[in-house]
């Protein structure tokens, strides 16, 4: 189900009414019943892969939880992980091995061919396996315990408002909340439709209307635009993947909310960062929490931390002191870009993110003895446009294309035209505008709130009777959220 | 929060009813009037590819007729100050086109482009065996870029699609139409289905449902002359080519030349009638260069050029709504008056006697 349609407000208006009437057996009972509806509006057929991964982690997680033998409980926890990363490689990575391997048997010259296989991505894959596999090496680090309610586990892994495109949650984070019930707050209701307001605004108001913009100028000749153009995309596709990615965890959250439970934020006005690293303590944090713990920090042999709070850049501070721990750096963020497809554009985007790190981590002795308004917006002014080129090959996912777009920053005569429509250039400022608007508003809103409380209740209702009306006009389910192909 | 939301539906329902936008034909507005014609019964002159079934039947009628089709812009289906009894050139055309045993059909969009003439071209040639194409070439619509839904549907037939694949320009494009999120041209699912019956049931309950697409329309116009009153935009304003968007226009054209050829499909093109009695809005190398290559390219095509640009005398074109919040008429360098559409369909036609003999 499309978080930005009619289908959804009404099933979430059934939904909450239900949750808050129901006795706790019951409201688990209709979360996975839920759940399930959600997930089987795309596909019905699907949902026994989910409940393959469910079931497979609900066991090994019991096994590790009761053995006292520790090769026994590693055992369980590789039949787990082989399982998991089986599926997840099968559906997601088939093609993509089969294709690279058929190139590397003509190479050298082997007659073997890999099957021609119609493989469907099963929505959501990449992060329900990674939430999946997080609970049962948590319960094998002894972090947590393995819960005997299965339903209650198929609910932490399949609870609709993150099911398919995150925020990916450590079980302690979640679990408690859907075993215990909350009291009915009228507050967590006003709070969670806001959020799902705000959401819907970012994606259908914004994300979607920018959308137009970006297909248009990706699929022109790439060859005959310019490096301000090249720029323009980046920053336009920048912001478009922002809007629609935040907009569904705003969704994701503000839903949670609506039933008393609370997720970490998944975003944090991640280009307003002024370094690499902290640029990753601001975007899509669950995801880079889990990296951080699960390879990152293992890679490094150092102790993962705990929660999907903070970011792998909360992890970054040290500088690598050997070939291993660079290795460790490109090599979790290869494998990050992998994660999101498999194609190698987005090897190639990881690899232009753990670059600027590495040149963060070589630079940094030089930029300490700088002072600090110098660091915070020169590290801005240099930050945002090389996080937002990352974009391209996330955008063209091909190679050629990123190579053809990124070479007109390196000709001269590609920077003395324009190559878009007009209209494409006033989107993207007016995009900036708008964020870097709402960026300061964010900041000073606690000050303002409290000097000025009738004054912040009027803007407060106004900015939401705007959003509201603008949802009311553009909601419709045309563009599908882009983290559903990853 | 319920009178936020109160508020915003009150708006919504007053505000916005009862107003009437045609997003693709924002520009035109009240002074220039669109029309497609019918003949004897039959469409002779259509806008989308979803209006195929119908526009193509008559063709198919009569079998030993020669098939004779037209692409273009909004010239071709626009009169400005229309006066009653005046039609489109289409109908002209087509009507002394059956006196010599030529079944005609003409497709026209606001701002067509050559990508857009190509896919039409190419869809409707896998249905029905074209003779003679002719294309309306307007600088103006080498800004454009994209392929609209209504146009770009016709790739999700197997037919057409198997037919693109077979050209690397097809090939591209088809890629290219294929790399977007949007949702509209995928199968019917549960999510569509309800949605589906969701809307229709609260169009029939809910007045404000029924106002959601005006006031879409009614914020892009809106949009649309705040941006032109802010940077001084009018339809004088002068505009510069998007390389881009005018490579691909190049090449599609090339691409509708050489799939005439395979075709044997005679290609007759002409650069469009405009506006000479007042400064053109364009860069004079810029337009000289295109004309060049639209001939060029026709006689390495073996296609057949002409250069209508002053076909039609001043005094039949006319003027347009404001595009912007002045509220001021504008000079239209596009769409001409009813007697403009009687001259291009006599010219048109001595030009196919011409070609064909």
């Amino acid at each position: 189900m499309i978080f930005n349609s009619l289908t959804y407000i009404a099933f979430l208006f059934i939904v909450i009414a239900l949750y808050w009437l129901l006795p706790r057996k019951q409201r688990l009972l209709l979360l996975f019943v839920s759940s399930l509806v959600f997930y089987g509006f795309w596909r019905f057929d699907f949902l026994l892969l989910l409940l393959t991964s469910v079931l497979v982690d609900y066991f090994a997680a019991l096994r590790i939880s009761k053995s006292s033998s520790q090769r026994n409980r590693r055992i369980a926890l590789l039949v787990s992980l082989t399982i998991n990363l089986s599926l997840l490689v099968f559906f997601k990575y088939f093609y993509f091995i089969a294709q690279n391997g058929n190139w590397v048997l003509d190479f050298i010259g082997l007659d073997f061919r890999f099957p021609d296989l119609d493989i469907l991505l099963p929505i959501g894959i990449s992060f329900y396996t990674f939430q999946s596999i997080s609970y049962t090496i948590d319960v094998y680090r002894r972090r947590i315990d393995a819960t005997k309610d299965f339903v209650l586990f198929a609910n932490y892994v399949i609870f609709f408002p993150q099911l398919v495109a995150g925020p990916i949650l450590r079980a302690s984070e979640v679990i408690w909340q859907l075993d215990w019930r909350p009291k009915f707050v009228a507050s967590c209701l006003v709070d969670g439709t806001k959020r799902i307001i705000g959401g819907l605004f970012l994606k259908v108001v914004l994300a979607d209307n920018i959308a137009g913009f970006v297909d248009q100028g990706f699929s022109s000749d790439l060859s005959a635009i310019s490096a301000i153009d090249t720029l323009t995309l980046s920053f336009l596709f920048g912001f478009q993947i922002y809007f629609d990615f935040a907009a569904y965890s705003h969704i994701a959250l503000g839903t949670a909310l609506l039933m008393g439970i609370r997720f970490p934020e998944n975003f944090n006005f991640p280009y307003l960062a002024s370094s690499p690293r902290e640029f990753w303590k601001r975007w899509h944090i669950s995801l880079s929490s889990w990296v951080r713990d699960y390879l990152y920090l293992p890679l490094m042999g150092s102790q993962p931390k705990e929660g999907s709070v903070g970011g792998i850049g909360s992890a970054l501070t040290k500088a690598p002191t050997s070939w291993a721990a660079g290795g460790a750096l490109f090599g979790t963020w290869a494998l990050m870009g992998l994660w999101h497809g498999a194609a190698w554009a987005f090897v190639l985007w990881g690899l232009w993110h753990a670059a600027l790190i590495m040149a963060q981590r070589l630079t940094s002795n030089f930029t300490k003895k700088l002072k600090i308004q110098t660091q915070l917006i020169g590290g801005w002014v240099i930050t945002l446009p090389l996080v937002m080129l990352s974009w391209v090959p996330f955008r063209t996912q091909s190679l050629q294309d990123t190579f053809i777009l990124w070479a007109h920053l390196f000709t001269f005569d590609a920077w003395f035209y324009i190559g878009l429509g007009e209209n494409t250039y006033i989107v993207t400022f007016l995009s900036l505008l708008f964020f870097l608007f709402f960026g300061f508003l964010n900041r000073i809103q606690p000050q303002y709130n409290a000097k000025w409380p009738l004054f912040s209740a009027l803007t407060n209702f106004l900015i939401m009777t705007v959003m509201i009306l603008l949802v009311l006009v553009y909601l419709r389910p045309i563009h599908q959220f882009i983290y559903f192909q990853f | 929060m319920v009178g936020a939301f109160s508020l915003a539906l009150w708006f919504l329902n007053y505000m916005f009813a009862e107003q009437s936008v045609k997003f693709d034909e924002l520009a035109l507005g009240p002074e220039t009037t669109s029309v497609y014609p019918h003949l004897g019964g039959n469409r002779i002159h259509c806008k989308d590819w979803e209006d195929r079934v119908e526009c193509l039947a008559p063709l198919s009628s009569k079998p030993a007729n020669k098939k004779f089709l037209w692409l273009g812009n909004s010239q071709l289906h626009s009169i400005n100050q229309r006066k009653p009894n005046q039609y489109p050139a289409s109908l002209y055309l087509t009507k002394n086109l059956a006196k010599v045993d030529i079944s005609a059909i003409t497709f026209s969009q606001p701002n067509a482009s050559l990508l857009e003439h190509w896919l039409l071209f190419e869809a409707i040639s896998s249905e029905i065996k074209i003779d003679v194409l002719v294309l309306a070439i307007v600088f103006d619509d080498m800004r454009e870029g994209q392929i609209r839904q209504s146009i770009s549907s016709a790739s999700q037939s197997a037919k057409i699609k198997e037919v693109l694949n077979n050209s690397a320009f097809g090939r591209r494009i088809l890629s290219k139409l294929q790399d977007t999120t949007e949702l509209d041209d995928q199968p019917e699912t549960l999510q569509t289905a309800s949605e589906n019956w969701i809307t229709t049931k609260l169009e029939n309950c809910c007045g404000w449902t029924s106002t959601r697409e005006q006031a879409r329309g009614r914020i892009s116009t809106e949009l649309y002359q705040f941006r032109n009153s802010v940077f001084g935009i009018s339809a004088n304003s002068q505009r510069r080519i998007i390389p881009s968007h005018y490579n691909q226009n190049t090449q599609a054209l090339r691409a509708i030349t050489e799939r005439a050829r395979q075709l044997k499909t005679k290609v007759i093109a002409y650069v469009a009638p405009l506006r000479s009695d007042v400064e053109r809005p364009y860069i004079a190398e810029e337009y000289e260069g295109f004309k060049t290559m639209v001939e060029a390219t026709l006689r390495d095509g073996g296609g057949h050029y002409y250069d209508l640009e002053n076909l039609v005398p001043s005094k039949y074109w006319g003027l347009k709504d404001s595009t912007n919040i002045s509220g001021e008429p504008e000079i239209d360098f596009m769409h001409f008056q009813g007697e403009g559409h009687k001259i291009l369909a006599d010219e048109l036609f001595h030009i196919l006697e011409e070609c064909t003999r």
